[in-house]
């Protein structure tokens, strides 16, 4: 029953600037999930720009959230596989490429050079300080030339396995584990990049293939990626989100800091704005004094700050003239996109089509289908997709060809159990 | 719309004065010698004040409205007001071949009436031009931000619009002058000023630099002016010219020599009678021209009029764009970001300076800058900005914080 129960059960874990959610997934025989508990808690001042800065209070609140969640499912997590969504300033994206000699003799790609191939991919060598959170399979390349998906069974002298490495500050990724690891649940915790959750979730198979920026404005930090043909391009994380235009308002207005980002998170400023009224009167003060604060004021802050943070990510991509790569425009997700002005002002500054996204799985509750829990269902879907490779090796014993309709160019390739937790796709 | 069209005899320029202080203005300018070819008219709500006024033409607006007591600062109250006499407007300006309107912004008749009177021309094809001071910055926060307002009223009805701000005054005054003598001083160089540029706009004869010019230097971004007006008479000395430079220089509204250094486009303008000497223009433009930097656009012009026997009137516009000119030319900055690429003010006289090998004052940025709940974080630089800092400190935009 034990064992049985291991198999079947998926805890996923954001620890996010503004809350803490956990989801437990109950998954059935079919791998997919059957029954989905979510809990949360709103967290202050304990995460700052994506990282923990308290971790006494991110303890407190963590332990509270899984006891809800593990009470709402009636299972308890210890006994399942758990995930973590990893973010900050320090993860960054690296190409690499592995080769394999065919032998003269025996010149058939098999499975085995494939796995062997991407098992040299991934062992780049990197700083000391940094290491791998996820590794994404692109192409591979056959004699240096031939670019295939899956070169099984082609004839070839050497074989190229090239991906990305998302890599990231050693201690800083271990920070994420620890609050888990704390509340005495021994089962290995498995990280990954909250951006590439987020687009498990956000994105559809065209915009996949065609060309998007994804861009995930959470309340501490902001990731933005590039995935075109159904591989990533550029990924970035930008310590700037929803709390800086609290901030901002906080020092502009002379107003405390959680009312200015409680005023930002309610529908009030978005009632009065449609309404047309010039002031929004609010209190204050413990005394109770009421402050008439201009509705334009409040516009010119947000605005201000939010079309910075488009400039800024524009310049990046520009960089790399990467904007023209962009066919299906920018999907835009994250409590950020939630802001009446954020779609208008990346659309100016990119002057291609926007997109809000929220999770659309049929399996999520109709209350979390808002852009802030594209993470967390994101990283549910990349467990269950790590999951699945994960049991078809446990099973067969054999490397998995998981083939859906997205994978058919680019099947994740895998080697072993210990890599397929680390193997991605999108 | 060109006014070259109708110069000479029957050119005929109206001044139009708005409020108590557009009153004020054009009772100095009444006093001063030149204003035969004007013709002047005052409006405003406050019966009053406009009493005071010695113009020939006087319109009280909306006496009904206001009960003949001034707008009291509403900008409502008196864009009505102002509304029921535009019959009466269109009146006073017919048959103009220039109409200049003058107020001090930041009130309620001159704010929301100038539009009205721009339009009213507008209508009859004369070209106008706003010529209107902003409050000092002692006047407040709320003045400040209702002349904001008016300004982006006035922007889409006129032709030209320059804004004065008052403060410039204390570029060229000591801190000891009173403040009745500042505010005095204040309507004097305004007056001056319309002259200035009305004489400009209306003898156009020699070395061209005309309405059109003024229009698509203004037109073309967003920017701030000065204005300054060095006027020589008689037989002072053989040295006129230089007299008349000094003159320019030193006066209050144009900000100084600094101003003129840091100036995108400088637009000077000679006007002098029939014995006007080329050494003397070729001195004068010379020495203008040494005192700019290279990357400075200036547009000259020269011209003579019966009137200005013995007299030299040099007259400047300085421009400065509030976008550095460096970022339009940056090619990786697309047009469309173009204001919001701003780099900071705080920058600009240093790095303009630089030919000049003087020490320039720099530009106090009185915005404090702080970060917030992010004091002891981590640093988020990008381009050597600090990202933490809120935008609006760091591009020192003004924010009305309310009541």
């Amino acid at each position: 029953m034990a064992f049985f129960q291991q198999q079947n059960i998926i805890t996923v874990v954001e620890i996010g600037t503004s809350k803490i959610c956990v989801i437990i997934c109950k998954l059935n025989d079919e791998v997919e999930p059957s029954k989905l508990d979510f809990a949360e808690k709103k967290i202050a001042d304990a995460v700052r720009k994506g990282e923990i800065i308290d971790m006494d209070a991110v303890i407190d609140t963590l332990s509270a959230v899984i006891s809800d969640a593990e009470e709402a499912s009636g299972v308890n997590i210890d006994n399942g596989s758990i995930y973590v969504a990893v973010t900050g300033s320090h993860i960054q994206s690296l190409k690499s490429t592995g080769s394999v000699i065919l032998s003269i003799d025996d010149n058939i790609v098999t499975a085995d050079h494939l796995a062997e191939a991407t098992e040299k991919a991934k062992s780049q060598r990197t700083h000391p300080d940094t290491t791998m959170i996820n590794y994404i399979d692109s192409y591979f390349l056959i004699d240096g030339k031939r670019r295939l998906a899956n070169p099984v069974g082609q004839i070839a002298n050497r074989l190229d396995a090239n991906g990305i490495l998302i890599i990231g500050d050693r201690n800083r990724v271990e920070n994420f584990k620890t609050p888990i690891n704390a509340l005495g649940i021994e089962t290995e915790v498995v990280p990954v990049f909250s951006a590439l959750a987020s687009a498990n979730s956000s994105l559809n198979d065209d915009e996949k293939i065609e060309g998007v920026l994804l861009v995930d404005m959470g309340a501490g930090t902001t990731e933005f990626i590039v995935i075109k043909d159904s591989g990533l391009l550029h990924c970035e994380v930008l310590t700037v989100g929803c709390e800086h235009i609290a901030n901002d308002l906080a020092l502009g207005l002379d107003i405390p800091f959680h009312i200015a980002s409680e005023l930002l998170q309610s529908r009030e400023l978005e009632y009065h704005r449609q309404k047309g009224d010039p002031f929004l009167e609010r209190e204050v003060a413990i005394n109770g004094t009421k402050r008439k604060i201009p509705i334009i004021s409040i516009d010119k802050i947000i605005d201000l700050r939010i079309r910075e943070l488009a400039e800024v990510i524009y310049d990046t991509l520009g960089k790399s003239s990467m904007v023209s790569e962009l066919a299906m425009g920018i999907v835009l997700t994250g409590g950020g996109s939630m802001l009446t002005q954020t779609s208008d002002i990346f659309n100016s500054v990119f002057g291609i089509p926007v997109r809000i996204a929220e999770p659309t799985d049929p399996t999520v509750p109709e209350q979390y289908r808002t852009p802030q829990y594209t993470t967390i269902c994101g990283l549910l879907k990349s467990g269950i997709m790590i999951k699945k490779a994960d049991l078809a090796v446990k099973e067969t014993g054999f490397i998995p060809r998981i083939k859906t309709k997205v994978s058919k160019m680019f099947s994740p390739i895998v080697s072993n159990v210990i890599d397929i937790k680390e193997s991605l796709k999108f | 719309m060109d006014i070259r069209k109708e110069k000479g005899s029957n050119s005929k320029v109206t001044v139009i004065g708005l409020g108590y202080s557009g009153i004020k203005i054009l009772n100095i300018l009444a006093t001063l010698t030149q204003h035969l070819d004007l013709n002047l008219v005052v409006i405003d709500t406050d019966q009053h004040a406009l009493d005071k006024s010695t113009a020939p033409t006087k319109i009280a607006a909306g006496l009904k409205w206001t009960n003949g007591q001034g707008s009291g600062g509403d900008c409502i109250k008196a864009q009505r007001a102002v509304a029921t006499v535009r019959k009466d407007i269109r009146e006073a300006i017919d048959g103009s071949t220039l109409v200049i309107v003058t107020g001090g912004l930041g009130g309620g008749t001159a704010t929301s009436g100038a539009s009205i009177v721009a339009g009213s021309a507008k209508d009859k094809n004369i070209p106008v031009v706003n010529l209107m001071t902003t409050p000092f910055a002692f006047e407040g926060h709320r003045k400040r931000n209702i002349s904001e307002n008016g300004i982006k009223d006035i922007l889409t009805v006129t032709d030209v619009l320059l804004c004065i701000p008052n403060d410039l005054l204390y570029s060229t005054m000591t801190s000891d002058i009173s403040v009745e003598h500042a505010f005095k001083r204040a309507d004097e160089e305004v007056a001056r000023s319309i002259i200035g540029v009305s004489e400009t706009l209306r003898c156009n004869n020699l070395l061209s630099s005309d309405f059109a010019d003024l229009k698509s230097v203004l037109n073309s971004k967003h920017s701030t002016c000065s204005v300054g007006v060095g006027v020589t008479s008689m037989h002072e000395d053989t040295q006129r010219c230089h007299i008349a430079l000094e003159r320019l220089i030193t006066s209050p509204l144009l900000g100084g020599v600094e101003l003129i250094k840091s100036a995108d486009v400088l637009f000077v303008s000679l006007i002098g009678g029939a014995d006007l000497e080329i050494g003397e223009v070729k001195q004068t433009f010379e020495a203008i021209e040494r005192m700019t930097p290279k990357t400075t656009r200036l547009i000259v012009g020269v011209n003579t009029d019966s009137k200005y026997d013995q007299i030299i009137q040099l007259t400047a516009i300085a421009i400065k764009y509030e976008s550095e000119v460096n970022a339009e030319e940056n090619p990786q900055s697309p047009s469309k970001r173009g204001k919001l690429k701003t780099k900071k003010i705080i920058k600009a006289p240093m790095m303009k300076n630089d030919s000049s090998g003087s020490v320039d004052q720099l530009e106090f940025n009185l915005q404090p800058q702080s970060r917030g709940i992010f004091t002891s974080t981590d640093l988020t630089s990008y381009n050597g900005d600090d990202l933490d800092i809120p935008v609006f400190q760091r591009r020192a935009e003004e924010i009305d914080k309310g009541v």
